[in-house]
């Protein structure tokens, strides 16, 4: 009972303080009352007695100081008492709080949203149950450090590794054709065997999966994607046990996938598959160790441990090389290992990460050695006050606290605003035109909004430690008598702050230098000439699907009648059609055997890029003919086989030779054409990115092309259309074409040539426009440090300059002074910052493009911008100290 | 033990008030005019030491308070002696009693 009526009191007075107060007050006026009332009963003059009842009584304010210093409660109360002056002193003294508040929101907005990227990447629970159990199977040999799955090896993993592996899955990506009712469109989609759902930990929200049978029999089964199920569906429940039209075949759904799930690949690019269908891997086809081409992952059983499964799967793995010599070779090395998912995940962004997060460093660095500056100035010139205030009985602690509440007020008002700031930069960044899943999961969420909160008073106390070093040391008593100049300004806060500016131009410097090469290489790289003409090209990708294109002759007349059709259109001036359109791809190699070269036992085959062309594809590409001839349409399949090769396929294998009817022997089961004679050479083509080295390339014609194994023609290709047209207008003209052939065929991907260059240096022109940021960021701070300390320094050393006018000096030679002090501090950080930017050039360096790290036009650049900035703001405080007007600064002592 | 001057007249004003609040209770001036009284005089508290000790009582939770009413009818806060401070009451005189005691005979050393 006592202790609910202590609690309660204690609330009451937190809440309802000013009736407490009056209450206190009503008390002791009650007392004062009742004394002077006996002083009177007792003969005393009432005016007498009233006076010396209150003398007796004592300063009443004083007690009711003390009286309400012993509350509990008191602590908080002076607190908040604390933060409403902090709040007055910083209205107080607007430029700095105004500038304070700028630095912290930039530093620590800078910081946050690098922090939500590192938390949309990396720190978001991956879509799968319990994934630190999941590992990643990758296989690698010889020349190929990073290789898939073939369908033996599968099979091997799967059912040999059982003791260590509760379930095993391989999947590989594609994309299929859904031809319902409206407009036919083609879907990322994926292919997974029976067990992959298992490993991954997910379990469809609706339906099943589906059974080993069904994906080795083939079944016509389907998973839809959440979101594709919402948004074709409306999230129909009964859509399991439908039937789509998908690639031209019925196939039924079976379920429905959880939302938020995606196969590991696309967790970090590409465009997260739609639907889903069965990979069969049928065991009496266990001979195909070759095809590596599905990805995959296992789930370890539970009480394994990890390293006992990886060691299983790795001793398995290179036990192939003795099971299957002819499959693998000895030298080839061949070996898997299994890699915990996340780590696998994470390592593909480490580089770009790392980069960025030592740029967010650098800036919170700077923004640190800013404020601290600011703060350290500030307390200087707060000493008079803090001097005074200790003489009237405040403790060291107390001022301590006092400054302490200033600068975490600050830091967290910063943070507020740093927080918009980085709501700012992210909404940006959202709006990006990539093609990443992770970055729509970009933003503030508790986590990041957890990191401000930490962030934010714990820089506020840092500055508040530092800033409060000065404060024991002074003698109070001598701050006192002073006039004007206030203090002793002691040497080492002098020093302090100028060395805090002099790293804060070198830091400032680096990030400068680092975000101007990247930019110069990022222009270099726009630049480059890909070997192929880039405007007023549209392109789209049309794949033909099985169902209705059984034979081979039904793909070759499709292609074979859509390109002169399209060529008739008046709109269209050139069109062609390729497999793999360039900066949007990768080539696969084929090997070759050179007629009359028989290659030796042991050695590697001659290999090159390989693409399947129609007629009018390198007229449509811009592709300049350096010899010979094109593939025209009398290149047909009963025609001897030709093939158009690339300048360095021809400077390979033929140094010194024309290449012009000289013919080689494609390797490969089944593969048409056998022989191939050279025809034609073309220019080189920078095909996978603009900075690609260059490869050996070789066309061959549609017509005649039939892939190994099944011989089938090329199915999926992309259409290339010279047109003064864009591509949104152009579509209506190319669709009628295309369906007048195929009503159900969907037209994918149609966009401009351009565009797909564009995109192509996406990921650099990221990395250039953050670096960028970061740098101006760090620019503006500095200036704003240089700026205060030279303000400041000029603010104390008023009384000399002015002594110094007043005995004749002229205004240019004290502005020289102030200037030549800036300059010194300028030079020191400018040669800090560049032996800092040499000795991390080689880090940069795998970043850059034809740029040298240590490029000097760069350095140059970037150390007269630096130093253009610091002269803009000495500039001021300089015109200041030379208006000073000494009878006034006498008169203010 | 006390180790001021302060803190023991700290303590012994909390034990004096205690005893005056276990008779009867009372608002902060009456507190005042008893122990005068009882002490014949010797002890008048200052008011600047009474109110003090009787908010720091509060807090520790030995007497609690109320509104109430003034002989004339003004609104007043009346302070009452909690359990607890009845036996922390106790447990002070026992100990003033022995540490008065013990001065005494030091005092009567010669």
């Amino acid at each position: 009972m006592d202790t609910l009526w202590r609690w309660r009191e204690r609330l009451r007075r937190i809440l309802f303080k000013s009736r407490v107060e009056r209450e206190v007050a009503e008390e002791m006026r009650f007392h004062l009352e009742m004394e002077t009332r006996e002083r009177i009963a007792r003969g005393m003059d009432p005016a007498e007695a009233r006076r010396t009842a209150r003398i007796d009584f004592g300063a009443v304010e004083r007690y009711r100081a003390e009286a309400r210093e012993t509350r509990w409660g008191h602590r908080w109360d002076s607190l908040a008492q604390d933060a409403r002056y902090a709040l007055r002193t910083l209205g107080a003294s607007p430029g700095f709080s105004v500038v304070a508040l700028f630095t912290l929101a930039l530093g620590i907005g800078a910081c946050t949203a690098v922090f939500s990227l590192v938390n949309a990447l990396l720190l978001r629970p991956l879509p799968y149950g319990t994934p630190e159990q999941v590992v990643w199977i990758e296989t690698a040999w010889e020349g190929s450090p990073r290789a898939k799955i073939s369908p033996a090896e599968f099979l091997d993993y799967r059912d040999r590794l059982t003791e260590v592996f509760s379930a095993v899955g391989v999947y590989a990506f594609g994309a299929l054709n859904l031809g319902d009712d409206g407009e036919p469109v083609r879907l990322p989609a994926a292919a997974f065997s029976s067990q992959t759902l298992s490993a991954l930990g997910v379990t469809p929200t609706l339906g099943r999966g589906w059974t080993e049978e069904e994906s080795v029999t083939g079944a016509p089964v389907v998973l839809l994607s959440d979101a594709f199920w919402r948004q074709r569906f409306a999230a129909d429940p009964t859509v399991v046990g439908r039937t789509l039209l998908v690639d031209g075949r019925e196939q039924e759904v079976l379920g429905v996938l959880p939302p938020g799930f995606q196969l590991p690949e696309t967790l970090l690019s590409g465009s997260p598959a739609q639907i889903y269908s069965p990979l069969g891997i049928d065991p009496a086809d266990v001979t195909n160790r070759g095809s590596h081409f599905m990805s995959g992952v296992a789930r370890i059983r539970p009480g394994v441990s990890r390293q006992a499964a990886v060691d299983a799967l790795e001793r398995l793995a290179t036990g192939f090389s003795e099971e299957f010599p002819d499959a693998y070779p000895v030298e080839k090395r061949f070996r898997a290992s299994a890699i915990p998912l996340a780590q696998s995940i994470r390592g593909l962004v480490q580089k770009p990460l790392a980069v960025l997060a030592a740029a967010v460093a650098f800036v919170l660095l700077i923004t640190c050695a800013n404020v601290t500056n600011l703060l350290l100035s500030r307390a200087d010139r707060r000493e008079r006050e803090l001097a005074l205030r200790a003489a009237l009985g405040a403790g060291r602690g107390r001022l301590v606290r006092q400054v302490m509440v200033e600068s975490t007020l600050l830091a967290v008002l910063g943070g507020a605003l740093g927080l918009a700031i980085a709501a700012l930069i992210i909404r940006g960044l959202t709006q990006l035109p990539f093609d990443v899943p992770w970055l729509a999961t970009l933003g503030i969420d508790s986590r990041v909004l957890l990191f401000v909160g930490l962030l934010s008073p714990l820089s506020g106390v840092l500055f508040g430690l530092v800033s409060t070093l000065s404060i024991g040391h002074l003698p109070m008593l001598a701050a006192l008598k002073e006039g004007a100049q206030t203090s002793t300004d002691s040497i080492r806060s002098q020093r302090l702050r100028r060395g805090l500016v002099i790293a804060e131009v070198a830091v400032a410097l680096m990030l400068l230098s680092g975000a101007g090469l990247l930019s110069r290489s990022f222009v270099r790289l726009v630049n480059v000439d890909p070997g192929f003409r880039t405007d007023d090209i549209v392109t789209t990708r049309l794949s033909l699907p099985d169902a209705g294109y059984p034979e081979n002759t039904d793909l070759t007349r499709f292609f074979g009648e859509l390109v002169p059709r399209l060529a008739e259109l008046p709109q269209v001036s050139k069109v062609g059609a390729v497999t793999n359109l360039p900066l949007a791809t990768r080539l696969g190699d084929m090997d070759f055997e050179v007629e009359g070269r028989p290659i030796p036992e042991g050695d590697v085959e001659p290999a090159a890029d390989w693409q399947v062309v129609t007629p009018g594809y390198f007229d449509a590409m811009g592709l300049s003919l350096l010899r010979g001839r094109q593939i025209q349409s009398t290149d047909a399949a009963e025609s001897p086989g030709v093939v158009v090769i690339n300048e360095t396929f021809a400077d390979q294998i033929w140094p010194r030779e024309d290449p012009l009817g000289k013919r080689f022997r494609l390797l490969g089961e089944n593969t048409q054409p056998e022989v191939a004679e050279v025809i034609g050479v073309v220019r080189d083509v920078r095909h996978e990115s603009l900075s690609q080295e260059r490869h050996p390339q070789m066309y061959f014609a549609h017509q005649q092309f039939r892939f190994w194994g099944q011989g089938r023609a090329v199915a999926a290709m992309s259409l290339v259309v010279q047109s003064a047209l864009p591509p949104a207008e152009l579509r209506a003209a190319i669709a009628e074409t295309v369906h007048a052939l195929d009503a159900g065929l969907p037209l994918s991907e149609v966009r401009s040539m351009e565009d797909v260059r564009r995109f192509s240096v996406a990921l650099p022109w990221l990395l250039m426009s953050v670096m960028a940021a970061f740098s101006g960021v760090a620019l503006i701070l500095s200036t704003v440090g240089i700026y205060g300390v030279m303000a400041y320094t000029v603010s104390q050393r008023l009384p000399e300059l002015g002594v110094r006018l007043a005995l004749g000096a002229r205004p240019n030679q004290i502005s020289r002074l102030v200037l030549a002090q800036g300059a010194a501090l300028t030079l020191a950080g400018i040669a800090l910052g560049l032996s800092g930017a040499l000795v991390s050039a080689r880090a940069i360096s795998g970043l850059l493009f034809e740029v040298s790290p240590i490029d000097p036009v760069t350095l140059i650049g970037v150390t007269l911008l630096l130093a253009g900035a610091a002269f803009a703001a000495c500039f001021l405080p300089a015109l200041r100290a030379t208006r000073v007007d000494l009878v006034e600064l006498l008169r203010a002592e | 033990m006390a180790k001021t001057q302060k803190e023991l007249l700290q303590g012994t004003l909390d034990l004096l008030i205690l005893k005056t609040l276990v008779l009867q209770p009372l608002h902060g001036w009456g507190i005042a005019k008893r122990i005068q009284q009882l002490s014949r005089d010797v002890l008048s508290v200052q008011q600047g030491s009474l109110y003090p000790a009787l908010y720091r009582l509060q807090d520790r939770g030995m007497i609690r308070s109320r509104r109430g009413e003034s002989e004339e009818g003004r609104p007043v806060k009346i302070y009452s002696l909690s359990a607890k401070g009845r036996r922390q009451l106790a447990a002070d005189t026992a100990h003033w009693e022995t540490v008065s005691a013990a001065v005494n005979h030091v005092l009567q050393a010669s």
